[in-house]
């Protein structure tokens, strides 16, 4: 026992300058948050983090290769060999003392970082400061710390010079970080994440577990190889020339294996440029796949003062904004020219387009006006309908024009609503129909008007006039409450719920329309004939086979036969931790052919895909970035090609892939 | 000799020109093939790493390891005079430097020449940085050509580094506009150019994200030589080495 205390004092007197720096950095540190917090910096939760994650690691390295390389010097090492104590003594209590001074210092950071927050939290918050964050902290990077450590020694004691030794430890770290986050099948490795996931909440869980046990190996495995490495007097020599390389293959790999998961795989069949400046972004287009007509947003250079007349009803004074349609030719750029300017406020809303390709130079859009939504408008229409009303146009626009300048021609108008609290108004498209939806408004006090929930449906003749198919209403509050039950059923995963009733309508359409009304974010979710599909955040896709509820199933409460639907998760494709990081909310989703095609901003503009063929088994297909880009529109053509649109017409051919 | 000089270095220089092919080639076509961020952005860190991180890394290798070797005295002795030796050791490390920037830019170009960078910036914006390559390997051979081992040298380069960032970001100009609202830059005071061998300013392309490493003119070249000039007297005068 002698022998141990004796060497055990060595090495902490050798180790003590270690342990103070350590000590006083992580004082400092800590202290520096608080600082920090004071000018208003939330960076006190971060840095109890980062203070163990990363300088801490680098103290590990530090401390274990000191403590290895510091006795391997000619004159030291046949000193200690020739004591009379074995290897594996003088390595244990080496490892162990060494270990001792990394994980006091990381187990004092954390502590005093707490202590520290909670004798600085005032108010309400203080009484939610618990132990739950330090301990769970602790219980992540106590193995951390011990791997890091490990292999830094392993790494001292078989090279024996500190700076290569150092180098390559350090790199070994970032190892030992990273390539969880890069590779899939290590996720349960994702240190960061189980930080972020274990956060305050106090447990043990099995992930954990795991964890903490695997890192534990690798340390017990470095531990080892470190003593063989000792014991057999191994000396592996690093030069430049090793360091160089290792460092640029396992960089680059790491890269490789990073772009492998969120770079880009696919390409397009052509690239057509489609606007005339580059602020200018398609916002929808509609294409038979050789000819089209787009609206688009961003050309601010187009009579931002110029009056305006709607020459058959009313005459609308509105602060144009350059909104734009252009006939496009896939074969050619068109020219610049080629465009109608008609009035801002179109890009809050998905524009439905009305166009067919036996009239390629007439496109009608349906319009909304009220004096609410255009405060700048000024709005008279010989009717003598009264400012405050809903009313809604049909824009017939000729696209052969002298000027991009030219008149927004409403050719009909009709009254929408009789009631002037009217907000909300969404007008969509669904075939050749257009449906003008406004969800309807029910106070809290009972003194207040019930304002019902209504669905017109429009059909558009070639003259381009509005006739009217039907007109749905709802009760607001019976509405209100279906939503909840939509979303309850829906972020569970299973459950059912009711579908609204529109006569004729078949259940995939009632569907589309339940979830719109619903208030649902649609690129988020969109589905195809039998299945629903909801994007995660981070590029991750669930598949929900949605049926009808036979009648036996159904309260008696909730509605007829075939009024529900179940939901039941069939697939689901978690997102890696490396796309979890970098992102990927949807702007627009489309299911063409099995598979799903998403718009997404991050990590760049681009489209993910998803294959959809085995729904149990989602998986991704492929991603394309284009930097730059600002893609709002999707769109599957009669061929089997797709286009994503924005400043200009990226076309994919689905069948190369 | 000063063939048998040139095979000596070329033999010493050229597992790190190799290293350097393959770090710039790969950092590149991987960038570019994968658009996880901007390719212009992925030709300013290439640019980084060729220019200024290489540089440094070459110099530790040109005359320390001579010295850790104890081989700078028989170079010394050698019928020829050390101002050659030295113009060798350097001209072998200017065209280590150069080489994979060039390799660089003919990927990057291949790859992703017009894409989002018109071409002719993509060749410009990699040669602008070959001179800027050349500028730092010669200060930091200079400024290290006492010191004994390569880990010195490395400190002293990134010394080196680091005063030129403090002197270019304490003279720096902010401009903020564009328009478009893409990027706030950061423009060096034209007299800043001249003296300070790496600093942030205004890409000339106009298409292209506008920050960007400039590290070379007329002037700067000339104070280059003269630093180069300095090493060269210092490596052929005997004297107690540093370390």
């Amino acid at each position: 026992m002698r022998i141990y205390l004796a060497l055990a004092w060595k090495e902490l007197h050798e180790l003590r300058w270690f342990w103070y720096a350590g000590m006083a950095l992580m004082v400092v540190l800590p202290l520096t948050a608080e600082l920090y917090e004071v000018f208003g910096f939330a960076g006190r939760a971060r840095l109890l983090v980062n203070v163990t994650l990363a300088l801490g690691a680098a103290f590990a390295v530090f401390t274990a290769v000191a403590a290895t390389c510091r006795d391997l010097g000619a004159g030291v090492e046949t000193f200690w060999r020739s004591r009379p104590i074995s290897v594996a003594t003088y390595v244990g209590v080496k490892f162990a003392s060494g270990l001792l001074i990394v994980l006091s210092v990381a187990v004092a950071a954390i502590v005093f970082q707490h202590l520290l927050t909670m004798a600085l939290t005032f108010g309400p918050g203080r009484g939610d400061q618990t132990w739950a964050e330090p301990l769970n902290a602790m219980a992540v990077q106590a193995p951390v710390m011990t791997a890091m450590y490990a292999v830094a020694f392993l790494l001292g004691a078989a090279i024996g010079q500190a700076v290569p030794a150092v180098f390559l430890a350090l790199l070994a770290g970032l190892m030992l970080y990273f390539v969880p986050v890069l590779l899939p099948p290590l996720a349960y490795m994702d240190v960061f994440e189980a930080l972020r996931h274990h956060g305050r909440r106090p447990q043990l869980s099995p992930q954990l577990g795991e964890l903490a046990g695997t890192l534990l190996a690798i340390a017990g495995v470095a531990a080892v190889l470190a003593w063989l490495a000792l014991e057999r007097q191994v000396r592996i020599a690093v030069n430049a020339h090793v360091l160089g390389w290792t460092v640029a293959v396992l960089l680059l790999v790491m890269m490789s294996v990073a772009a492998m998961q969120i770079g880009s795989n696919l390409t397009p069949e052509r690239v057509v440029p489609v606007t005339a400046e580059r602020n200018e972004v398609v916002l929808e287009m509609i294409t038979d796949g050789q000819r089209g007509i787009v609206a688009t947003v961003g050309a601010g250079q187009i009579n931002t003062q110029s009056r305006r007349e709607l020459p058959d009803h009313a005459h609308v004074r509105v602060d144009i904004r350059g909104r734009i349609l252009r006939s496009i030719d896939m074969n050619a750029k068109p020219a610049a020219s080629e465009g109608v300017g008609i009035d801002r406020g179109w890009h809050r809303r998905t524009i439905p387009l009305f166009w067919t390709p036996s009239r390629p130079q007439r496109v009608t859009v349906p319009l909304v006006f009220s004096m609410t939504e255009y405060p700048e408008a000024e709005i008279v229409f010989p009717d003598g309908l009264p400012v405050g009303h809903r009313l809604l146009g049909l824009g017939a626009f000729d696209l052969i024009r002298e000027s991009s300048d030219a008149l927004v021609r409403a050719t009909s108008f009709q009254r929408l609503f009789d009631t002037p609290y009217v907000f909300n108004v969404d007008v969509f498209q669904r075939d050749n129909r257009a449906m003008v939806f406004t969800p309807g408004y029910f106070p809290h006090n009972e003194d207040g008007t019930h304002h019902p929930a209504r669905l017109m449906e429009l059909a558009i003749n070639p003259d381009h006039d509005l006739t009217s198919l039907r007109s749905l209403e709802w009760p607001a509050r019976e509405l209100s409450q279906r939503r909840s039950s939509i979303w309850r059923a829906l972020l569970n995963d299973e459950g059912a719920f009711q579908l609204l009733d529109v006569p004729e309508w078949d259940m995939a359409e009632r569907l589309w329309l339940t979830l719109k009304v619903a208030g649902w974010d649609m690129p988020t979710i969109t589905f195809d004939e039998h299945h629903l599909l909801r994007f995660t955040h981070g590029q991750g896709v669930e598949v929900l086979r949605y049926s009808p509820v036979a009648r036996r199933d159904i309260n008696d409460q909730t509605g007829a036969n075939g009024d529900m639907v179940r939901f039941e998760r069939v697939g689901h494709r978690p997102p890696t931790p490396l796309e979890r990081i970098t992102g990927g909310h949807p702007l627009a989703s489309l299911v063409h052919d099995d598979l799903l095609f998403v718009i997404v901003h991050e990590p760049q503009p681009g489209m993910i895909v998803f294959d959809l063929r085995e729904p149990e088994q989602p998986r991704k297909l492929g991603h394309y970035a284009a930097p730059g880009e600002l893609f709002m529109s999707l769109v599957a053509t009669p061929d089997g090609k797709v286009i994503l649109a924005g400043r200009d017409l990226h076309i994919f051919d689905p069948a190369d892939w | 000799m000063i063939r048998s000089l040139i095979w000596k270095e070329w033999m010493e220089q050229r597992w790190w020109l190799l290293l350097g092919c393959f770090i710039m080639v790969g950092f590149t076509a991987i960038g570019l093939q994968a658009r996880v961020i901007e390719d212009s952005m992925i030709m300013l860190m290439a640019g980084f790493t060729g220019a200024v991180v290489l540089p440094i890394v070459i110099a530790m290798g040109l005359v320390a390891p001579e010295r850790e070797a104890g081989t700078v005295s028989t170079l010394l002795r050698l019928p020829a005079r050390p101002t050659v030796v030295y113009a060798v050791k350097t001209a072998m490390g200017a065209l280590v430097v150069s080489l994979p920037l060039v390799a660089a830019m003919a990927v990057a170009w291949l790859m992703a020449g017009g894409r989002e960078v018109p071409g002719q910036y993509v060749i410009s914006g990699f040669l602008e940085r070959v001179p800027m390559a050349v500028v730092v390997l010669v200060w930091t051979t200079t400024l290290g050509i006492r010191l004994s081992t390569e880990a010195r040298v490395g400190v002293v380069g990134v010394a080196f580094l680091l005063v030129c960032m403090v002197l270019a970001v304490a003279l720096l100009r902010v401009v903020m506009p564009m328009s478009d609202g893409r990027v706030l830059m950061f423009e060096a005071t034209h007299w800043v150019h001249d003296f300070v061998p790496v600093h942030v300013i205004r890409s000339p392309s106009p298409g292209v994200i506008n920050i960007g490493l400039y590290g070379w003119s007329p002037l700067q070249l000339v104070i280059a030589a003269a630093a180069w000039g300095v090493g060269a007297w210092l490596f052929g005068k005997p004297g107690r080495t540093r370390g």
